[in-house]
């Protein structure tokens, strides 16, 4: 039986990422009835109250909502920030989704925290340190961790293999799901010059709990991950192949700056469902 | 490289100013890039993702100081307070002490706490305000030994320049200009998704300064010499304002969910 099975996650469908901007559209008009489920920053909604928990409420009242964290820091050395797992408990708690995200990364060093996605060097030293800290940390949240691989801009002289062996092989070993971000597989390709295509067939599709979608900016000698445009027709052909392994699994539009209007983001999510469809048997 | 050296060297490389090339020895480099220019992209974005973020923060001392003396500030500000808080929304929680002791700028910093105190009211806890009514039963004799408890969203600023109104005419697109001295005393707060500064007398701001330090209601109106004549018109103020999350008597708590 498939990691997914195990763990009955459900297919949510087509999703965005929820942005105070659009909060007017999707709470006080019907956008929330346009898209299938909604993704939240976990650290936004870390906080006591006001108006981001009313906002949350809200959303959870009406449609699936996945936290979707950027400061776990899984693969930092240094030690897991206990007040970071009590908010993420609690934020788990109260959104109950079958379940949550951060990135293989490490944010903290040297007592700092950068609010950076830092590339970890694929080596087997970093596997062990990264599976340790998911056993914990799903053992404590009670939920499947779909860890996300980043975009990079950077490669280390220490790797011993490429991305896509690294992060199937935490998964098989830390027992946990990946949110597969398709637009990063294709930054990271086209920065460090591997085939995107490879990535995608080489990773554990049963362990595909999400997959990510969103828009570059090409910075001429770089891809940059802005979330700022539209989906790339590039990263649309990746997501049909990694569809096509993993069959229908929950997907998410990313849009985090130059922000459209709710109506721009919902016909991106048309054209994921279409693209979605097309790629299914 | 050992994982633990390779996170430090990195990560201290990012807060510098500079160029490191000793962080570009840990890259490798690609077929467009050299191992220092790979590094370069993750220092120059976190030198732009902290700026933003204190610029979305703090735009009414942008404002004054100028976009080059801001940028300038941050960059200072950064180096004295390296981000150490998982939540970026922290980043700015010293800025105003920062602008106070390491630029002698009284203004700066107290528009900086004006600015802060909004963003500490927009996401506090929540404790619906306490009706005035509840407390109808309490008798004279509960009253002296009663402690209030402030909402969580509040924040007590004792000002010597007018700056809540230069954040106002900055936040109507006016422009803004270094004042004169006005002192004022501020209740920055939320109500009903709503937040609000709030004026209040000088000897009633005492009150409510005692009082959130946990005095007692008498003890707290010993530092206003016209309390005793008053209290129970702010009393009942504060509460229709939403100051009053609950009221403490010796034997028993008010709160809104004891209604």
């Amino acid at each position: 039986m498939g990691f997914r099975d195990r763990h009955q996650v459900p297919d949510l469908g087509i999703g965005v990422g929820f942005r105070p901007k659009h909060a007017a559209d999707i709470l006080q008009g019907n956008g929330w009835s346009q898209v299938d489920w909604f993704e939240v920053i976990s650290e936004n909604f870390m906080v006591g109250g006001g108006v981001p928990i009313e906002n949350l409420e809200r959303l959870r009242a009406v449609r699936p909502v996945v936290p979707h964290g950027v400061s776990l820091s899984i693969g930092a050395v240094e030690a897991l920030d206990e007040d970071y797992l009590v908010r993420l408990g609690a934020l788990t708690k109260r959104l109950a989704p079958p379940w949550f995200s951060d990135h293989a990364c490490f944010c903290r060093a040297a007592g700092r925290d950068l609010h950076d996605l830092l590339p970890l060097p694929h080596t087997r030293e970093a596997i062990a340190l990264v599976v340790e800290r998911i056993k914990r940390v799903q053992g404590e949240i009670g939920r499947p961790l779909a860890l996300e691989n980043v975009s990079s801009y950077l490669t280390y002289e220490t790797s011993e293999m490429p991305e896509w062996e690294f992060i199937s092989e935490i998964a098989e070993r830390a027992d946990c799901g990946l949110l597969l971000d398709v637009n990063n597989i294709y930054v990271s390709a086209r920065n460090h010059g591997f085939d995107a295509s490879r990535y995608v067939d080489a990773i554990p599709a049963d362990r595909v709990l999400q997959i990510h979608l969103a828009g570059h900016t090409d910075n001429g000698t770089y891809l940059l991950d802005t979330h700022s445009d539209h989906v790339s027709d590039p990263v649309w052909e990746l997501y049909a192949r990694a569809i096509k392994r993993t069959g229908p699994v929950s997907t998410l539009i990313e849009w985090d700056e130059s922000i459209p209007t709710w109506e721009v983001l919902v016909s991106e999510t048309e054209r994921a469902r279409r693209e979605r469809g097309g790629a299914l048997p | 490289m050992k994982l633990a050296e390779l996170q430090k060297t990195l990560a201290l490389s990012l807060l510098q100013r500079e160029p490191n090339p000793v962080a570009a020895t840990l890259a490798s480099g690609s077929a467009r890039l050299s191992p220092l220019e790979q590094v370069e992209i993750y220092r120059e974005q976190f030198w732009l993702r902290h700026i933003a973020c204190l610029t979305e923060d703090f735009p009414t001392v942008r404002a004054l100081t100028g976009d080059a003396a801001f940028d300038a500030l941050c960059r200072s500000y950064l180096e004295a307070f390296p981000p150490a808080h998982f939540m970026l929304r922290e980043l700015g929680r010293n800025f105003a002490e920062f602008l106070a002791r390491a630029q002698g700028d009284a203004l700066l910093a107290e528009v900086a706490r004006v600015e802060w105190a909004f963003i500490d009211a927009f996401d506090a806890a929540e404790a619906p305000a306490l009706d005035p009514a509840a407390i109808a039963a309490a008798t004279d004799d509960d009253w002296p030994l009663s402690r209030i408890r402030l909402h969580p969203s509040i924040t007590l600023l004792d000002l010597s320049w007018p700056a809540d109104a230069l954040r106002e005419e900055h936040a109507r697109g006016e422009p803004v200009s270094r004042p004169e001295r006005s002192p004022r005393r501020l209740v920055v707060h939320r109500r009903a998704r709503q937040l609000y500064a709030e004026h209040e007398p000088e000897s009633a701001f005492a009150v409510l300064v005692a009082l959130a330090a946990g005095a007692t209601l008498e003890a707290a109106c010993a530092h206003a010499s016209d309390a005793e004549d008053k209290i129970g018109e702010w009393f009942s103020r504060w509460a229709a304002l939403g100051y009053v999350a609950a009221v403490t008597f010796p034997e028993r708590e008010l709160t809104a969910a004891s209604r």
